[in-house]
């Protein structure tokens, strides 16, 4: 029996000096709390609101792919134009937007310098492709 | 000067909402030299300024702001490019409009005089009961370009039609199937 009461002793005693400690230190521990909060929400919203739309170096990567794929295709002018734009339209919607639509609708053979220019301009990127400066060279003689 | 140029340029009729899908367009312009009335100039920013290709004070003739062009002529053997605009053709009503005004049955089309959207003309009537269309082999595409102005901006306009080659003297055989706007940079 008086261990028992011993026992409850020692922990209401525990217990208030845990309850003094959080106290003490609830402030600090609402700070780091609070912080920690902020910060997933900083992360959290700028993932959000990130410029996701933007044109990126492999972008221009996978637009000589694309350039590699049609060009050489045995289809006459027209059908390789149509699956040019269509390719970029689907595949490269951001880069379609910003840059393709554009270059689409200049003399062909500005088209090549255009993308050059804009990748240098917008991502300090230098853009070569052999498949894509050939085609503008070649198949509209 | 954008303000004397400005005030020479004809207000333009109201959109007609057609419009097609850029595979589409890519699939009917003329390859080599799509636009011949304005040239896109990346300009700062990443931004793309349509300006008149042969500088703003060009704008004051006539000639300098309406271009007319057949572009294409569809073709049996391109059965999938066919098949492809039939298909986008599907999704909508065309505004007919009759060749004569086209200029196409006509012939040439001189002092500006023959502008079509414009609020002074009535070449193309939104008013017009529209149809729907399809393209057969044979059929020929026209493109149309025209400098306008809307409130106090002046604006590029390039349409596509296409034209029954073989009955142009009969009314009815144009049809409006594309027309897109973008503000001109006269500076």
């Amino acid at each position: 029996m008086r261990n028992v009461k011993n026992y409850f002793l020692a922990k209401n005693i525990l217990l208030a000096e845990l309850k003094t400690l959080l106290e003490r230190h609830m402030n600090k521990i609402t700070h780091i709390y609070l912080l920690r909060i902020i910060i997933i929400n900083i992360l959290f919203t700028s993932c959000l609101y990130a410029d996701t739309t933007k044109v990126l170096n492999i972008d221009y990567i996978r637009l000589c792919n694309i350039y590699d794929e049609v060009v050489n295709q045995p289809v006459d002018l027209t059908t390789k134009e149509m699956h040019l734009t269509e390719d970029v339209y689907n595949k490269l919607p951001h880069l379609f937007n910003h840059l393709f639509k554009h270059v689409i609708r200049s003399n062909a053979d500005k088209r090549y310098d255009l993308i050059k220019q804009y990748a240098k301009q917008q991502n300090n990127y230098i853009w070569k492709c052999e498949s894509a400066r050939l085609y503008y060279i070649n198949d509209f003689k | 000067m954008s303000n004397n140029i400005l005030n020479q340029l004809q207000g333009l009729q109201n959109k007609s909402n057609k419009k097609l899908n850029p595979t589409i367009i890519s699939l009917l312009q003329d390859h080599s030299v799509p636009r011949a009335l304005v040239e896109s100039a990346l300009v700062s920013s990443g931004k793309y300024a349509v300006k008149p290709v042969r500088g703003a004070s060009s704008l004051t003739a006539p000639n300098n702001r309406f271009s007319r062009r057949k572009v294409s002529t569809l073709q049996a053997s391109s059965i999938h490019s066919l098949n492809t605009l039939n298909k986008e053709l599907l999704g909508g009503e065309s505004y007919p409009v009759l060749t004569a005004t086209l200029g196409i049955a006509s012939g040439a089309i001189s002092g500006g005089a023959s502008l079509l959207f414009t609020l002074a003309t009535t070449g193309i009537s939104l008013a017009n009961t529209t149809s729907k269309v399809l393209a057969r082999p044979g059929d020929e595409i026209w493109h149309i370009e025209e400098i306008g102005k809307e409130g106090n901006k002046a604006v590029y306009l390039s349409a596509f039609f296409i034209v029954d080659p073989y009955r142009k003297q009969s009314p009815n055989k144009g049809w409006l199937i594309h027309e897109e706007r973008e503000e001109l940079f006269l500076g």
